[in-house]
């Protein structure tokens, strides 16, 4: 619907999600803003941080109390630095940053994403489903050959006879949500009031695993496996069997269990053979006015795909009614984390609960036993949780506000005998988002992509802080840190690598024993001017010194536009530009100029120094050894229409008009110059020939200087709208 | 050194309308809509690169461009010398962006792509380009 024009691309990140989508071993990141989807790279760049910097409560650059040690790459740095490292160091630090490869925008509103590895894609990397607004799935792959997205599939499930009863809410008034299976057998989405769409995918070993118990002796000559492309197009009709996933079906979820009538979250479980989710429902609607307390009830059920049916696996039933969240969690913890307003409870494989309360209301909303954590005073609405490390089990709390909490698991043998909640100190980084996010993607080992809808998204990394008495241990850290990305560290520490799995397996992924405190930084940014509160317009502040405001007329626009956007912490003005908005330095006339060269000539080597001729590389390197002259070419058309041109040098007192030389102004206007044969020579094209110039007979002339360009300071920058328009723009 | 546009049989003088300049090569689009290919010599000296029976003669072209390629993204998978090669690009006046090599003599072609009525001149600084696989004809509009 072409009824208004677009401004700016919408900035607020809905979704994101990490997925290696372009190939198999590319990292990207997906990231949704309501109708814009948008594929970044990930890229990791070494940059200094100043150790100097003291710490503030927004600080985004490393605090003081950062670990040098961390990153000294066997005390390179201090020798490089010599005797003042010690006061004045700058360390090296590696920032993961997002590289944008390329932005789709879609018709519909992205409501979901789920990764999806499917056999056989177009670039070998697995497939992204995008859940539409209402109820729409389609499942995309990229195609490197067009580099871009094609879809593979549509599936809606809009139908009228899934709508249910004529009372029954509508589409946009229900929750609808997309999961998918962490190995890939299907994806769900719970649409409408108790609907739960299942899309099977094929997976490429089913076959194949049936196959090895097959002994030739007992069962005869194994049977040649048939090859499914072949029967792909059959009488012209298209075979169902050519397609990564199996016809879709719905259920409602009252035939699974007669209890699920208010379901409020699921995810699929880790580490089950079957696809398998936790789901958490209830049967009476939610409701903290009416006084119902703990009629939460959390189900795990097994779906076997081929017949359709499934096996409830186990039940927990009384959990308090505020909880509002199921997050999977994989080994070595295992079984899943239930998050409520006021409490956190992990239910392991076998059922068993251990819950943390962490303010002091949950006391009054649910009689589930707890553990004791209500000094905390957090409110987890709103909150959302991802990842620190797998290994250990520790996890990130990212509030409502933009605060940093840390949640570790007490683990026991194998089992989880108890959740510990930590908010994380403004010094180490707690404090480095200020809204909240809507959604937590893993980038690496150490970096996580937190994407907002109210301020801006950014890419944030950690690291483990160590106390001096652990020091051994941190550097043996330093190798699970460094890994993805510095190859050199690897060659040196392969045998404390080694090493560090298996003290981490034997610290039982208790976080004091790991001896380090997260401390978190922000590394890239994603700039959102969402949500927009209120905006106006008006004139750009004009320069006060007159010479200044001459230099703008013409370049500066009349009008700009300025927002009041973000909310709370992350509130600021936005202001808006149609047209970059250039700094101008120097202006002058040139009014019969219309094309513009500038050029770096070698000056002649003296021919006792001269070297072999053609060991150069016939690259842009500069030779330093070497002498530059600089020149400019200039093409004119005088008011006559005299075509000529002409040849400055520049010096230290501006640009000079060069005599002398073999440059002829009359030969003509110049359609191109540069310089070739690494700079040794000048090129002038004109209209009808080609001259080649040395640089140095350029350069050995005599000079004489013009007065209207000498009364400018040494300046490189010149106004591109006066000086004339660039031939063939 | 003066390298003129005369063609020694027909005795025209084509005058140059374009030109792109890419170490160690020159390419020229003239307003006979023929292109001229120099290439810098050892000695640093300019000489026209003889491209008799290549299309580049047989075709008449619009605009053209050369570039260099140094991240490789214009050479095939097998491509092996480190040096970055310089890729040419013209636009022929049908409507076709041929694009190759221009390594030796011969230039081969790399990919093809039907551009329909585009009249699009290049300029050096914006070369806007989609990866090319050398079997592919898709009709861009």
């Amino acid at each position: 619907m072409q009824c208004y024009a677009e401004l700016t691309p919408p900035t607020a990140v809905t979704h994101s999600l990490a997925i290696p989508f372009v190939s198999a071993q590319s990292n990207n990141l997906i990231v949704a803003k309501s109708s814009l989807l948008q594929i970044f790279e990930t890229t990791i760049i070494t940059a200094e941080v100043d150790n100097s910097q003291s710490a503030t409560l927004h600080s985004t650059k490393s605090v003081a109390q950062y670990d040098s040690r961390l990153n000294d790459d066997e005390g390179l740095e201090a020798s490089f630095l010599g005797g003042d490292a010690a006061f004045q160091k700058s360390d090296r630090t590696s920032n993961t940053k997002l590289v944008l490869v390329t932005e789709i925008p879609v018709s519909g509103t992205v409501t979901g994403l789920a990764r999806i590895k499917t056999q056989n894609t177009l670039s070998g990397g697995e497939a992204l489903l995008v859940q539409f607004k209402d109820a729409k799935l389609s499942l995309l792959e990229w195609d490197p050959a067009r580099y871009n997205v094609t879809t593979i599939s549509i599936h809606y499930y809009e139908q009228e006879e899934h709508q249910g009863s004529p009372w029954a809410p509508a589409l946009n008034d229900c929750v609808n949500f997309l999961v998918a299976d962490p190995g890939s057998r299907c994806a769900a989405l719970k649409f409408g009031a108790r609907n739960l769409a299942i899309l099977p995918f094929k997976q490429a070993d089913e076959e194949d695993i049936a196959m090895d118990d097959w002994d030739p002796d007992l069962d005869g000559p194994k049977p040649i496996k048939q090859e499914t492309a072949s029967s792909a197009v059959v009488n012209g009709t298209s075979n169902i069997e050519d397609t990564p996933y199996s016809p879709s079906f719905v259920l409602r979820l009252s035939i699974l269990d007669p209890n699920l009538i208010y379901p409020i979250d699921l995810a699929f479980l880790y580490e089950y053979r079957e696809p398998t989710f936790g789901i958490l429902s209830s049967k009476l609607a939610p409701s903290a006015a009416l006084g119902r307390k703990d009629h939460l009830s959390f189900m795990v059920f097994t779906l076997d795909l081929q017949q359709k049916a499934s096996t409830t696996i186990l039940s927990v039933g009384g959990l308090p009614q505020d909880l509002f969240k199921v997050v999977a969690l994989p080994a070595p913890v295992g079984g899943a984390l239930l998050v409520g307003a006021n409490e956190l409870i992990h239910v392991d494989q076998s059922g068993a609960s251990n819950g943390v309360a962490v303010n002091p209301f949950t006391k009054q909303c649910t009689d589930f036993s707890l553990s004791d954590q209500s000094d905390l005073g957090l409110r987890l609405e709103g909150c959302t949780i991802d990842y620190i490390s797998p290994e250990n089990g520790q996890m990130l709390i990212v509030l409502s506000d933009g605060r940093f909490a840390t949640l570790d698991f007490a683990i026991d043998g194998r089992r989880v005998s108890g959740l510990n909640v930590k908010l994380v100190a403004p010094e180490s980084g707690g404090a480095i988002l200020s809204s909240r996010i809507s959604s937590l993607s893993r980038l690496g080992k150490n970096a996580l992509f937190a994407g907002s809808e109210e301020g801006d998204s950014v890419v944030f990394g950690w690291t483990y802080k160590h106390t001096q008495a652990s020091k051994k241990k941190s550097r043996a850290q330093d190798t699970l840190d460094y890994e993805d990305f510095d190859e050199d560290d690897i060659e040196d520490e392969d045998d404390l690598y080694a090493d560090t799995t298996t003290s981490a397996a034997a610290a039982g992924g208790a976080a004091a024993a790991k001896g380090g405190e997260v401390v978190f930084r922000i590394h890239d940014t994603l700039t959102s001017i969402a949500p927009i509160q209120d905006f106006t317009h008006g004139k750009p502040t004009t320069p006060t010194d007159a010479d200044e405001r001459q230099n703008v007329v013409g370049v500066q626009s009349d009008l700009q536009l300025v927002a009041a956007v973000g909310v709370g912490k992350s509130g600021s003005l936005a202001v808006m530009n149609r047209e970059i908005q250039p700094k101008v330095i120097g202006r002058f006339d040139f009014s019969e100029a219309r094309g513009l060269w500038t050029m770096n000539a070698q000056k002649p080597v003296p021919k006792s120094l001269q070297g072999e001729k053609g060991t150069t590389a016939m690259g842009d390197d500069y030779d330093l050894s070497a002498q530059y002259d600089k020149f400019m070419i200039v093409a004119k058309i005088d008011l006559d229409n005299y075509e000529t041109s002409d040849v400055y040098a520049l010096t230290s007192a501006g640009f000079e008009s060069l005599t002398g030389t073999e440059f002829e102004p009359a030969a003509g206007f110049t359609v191109e110059a540069g310089t070739m044969a690494n700079h040794r020579r000048v090129i002038q094209v004109l209209k009808s020939e080609v001259r080649v110039y040395d640089g140095g007979r350029l350069a050995n002339a005599s000079r004489w200087l013009v007065p209207r360009l000498t009364t400018h300071r040494s300046w490189l920058g010149y106004d591109s709208a006066n000086a004339g328009r660039r031939d063939g723009c | 050194m003066i390298l003129p546009m005369q063609d020694e049989e027909t005795g025209a003088e084509p005058r140059v309308l374009s030109a792109s300049i890419c170490d160690p090569y020159l390419l020229l689009i003239r307003d006979d809509s023929s292109a001229f290919l120099a290439q810098m010599n050892s000695d640093d000296e300019l000489e026209e690169m003889d491209k008799a029976d290549s299309p580049l003669t047989s075709t008449k072209w619009l605009s053209g461009c050369l570039y260099a390629d140094t991240t490789g993204i214009f050479s095939k998978a097998d491509a092996d010398n480190a040096t970055p090669r310089t890729v040419m690009f013209l636009l022929s006046s049908a409507g076709a962006l041929q694009v190759s090599r221009v390594l030796l003599l011969k230039p081969e072609i790399v990919g093809l792509l039907f551009l329909g009525l585009c009249t699009a001149r290049f300029d050096q600084a914006c070369v806007y380009c989609r990866r090319l696989v050398p079997h592919s004809t898709d009709t861009d509009a």
